[in-house]
């Protein structure tokens, strides 16, 4: 098994008035229902064109009911940019550039792709996946 | 506007035989403008003590409009390992918070239905089990 942690931080001092915005937590991620943590993981950099929905990340049976998570970021630096984030046919929301995002991700079948969409042009985007039951697909030829 | 800064890091010395070790961080901004994010629910608890299936955030009366930059954090605050909950876009799974887990995603909150498909984007959560859990979260727009 491996640890791996993740953090994450939201800070604002102005956004409310009463009191400065600081959250902070961590997590060590772990399999489904257990204290064993992930050592499998994918990563990559993509890019995007404008026009088609691509699957980034491909579900397969074989994560059904197994932990995912994965992180994906938007690297490109022009604000008007955006890259629409779907998970099996349904609009989960938009990264903007410099957008990050990190999900656990629930495979319940086969079809429960996560798709992403370029507004325009062709985006550049960062993706990571640490997760557990993967297999890798029998060779065809 | 107010400068609201959402960072994410990830580190692991065990998962690659070289150690993993990267972070990002992000300004929060309206969509496609430079301008900082003005609103926030701020940061609220929710104990769920059952099973069912409930509306966390309801995208069309929480806001009467929705651009898909808005973010969204939840975390389960339990320490089980064996509980969680599922985190759904209405029908669709998301993925699963087990005790300690978080999640930082875009949303398409509002009246808007991005992928019009009738669906609606209400963010719901289902617990696993009926022992008391509590979800801290908060939207960000």
């Amino acid at each position: 098994m491996a640890t791996t942690t993740c953090n994450f931080t939201l800070t604002s001092s102005d956004l409310l008035t009463t009191a400065p915005l600081n959250v902070s937590t961590s997590n060590v991620l772990f399999k489904a229902g257990l204290q064993i943590g992930l050592d499998q993981v994918r990563m990559g950099r993509n890019e995007v064109a404008t026009g088609t929905s691509f699957d980034l990340l491909d579900a397969t049976t074989a994560g059904i009911n197994k932990a995912n998570w994965v992180y994906i970021a938007n690297l490109e630096t022009d604000v008007t940019l955006y890259c629409t984030i779907v998970i099996d046919a349904e609009t989960i929301g938009r990264l903007y550039a410099g957008d990050w995002m990190f999900i656990p991700w629930n495979v319940d079948d086969a079809t429960h792709d996560l798709e992403v969409t370029a507004s325009s042009g062709t985006q550049t985007v960062e993706w990571m996946v640490i997760h557990e039951g993967e297999t890798l697909p029998t060779s065809a030829d | 506007m107010a400068t609201t800064t959402a960072g994410f890091s990830i580190s692991s010395s065990d998962l690659l035989t070289n150690p993993l070790a990267f972070s990002q961080q992000k300004t929060l901004t309206q969509a496609g403008i430079t301008t900082g994010i003005t609103g926030s629910t701020g940061l609220a608890a929710k104990t769920f003590a059952s099973d069912s299936n409930v509306v966390l955030i309801d995208a069309s009366t929480t806001f009467a409009s929705g651009s898909g930059h808005e973010k969204v954090y939840i975390k389960n605050t339990s320490t089980s390992s064996t509980q969680y909950v599922q985190v759904l876009l209405g029908t669709i799974e998301i993925g699963r918070l087990y005790g300690g887990d978080w999640l930082f995603m875009p949303t398409c909150l509002g009246s808007d239905d991005f992928d019009d498909d009738g669906g609606g984007t209400d963010i719901e959560v289902t617990p696993s089990t009926s022992d008391s859990v509590t979800l801290e979260y908060m939207v960000l727009y």
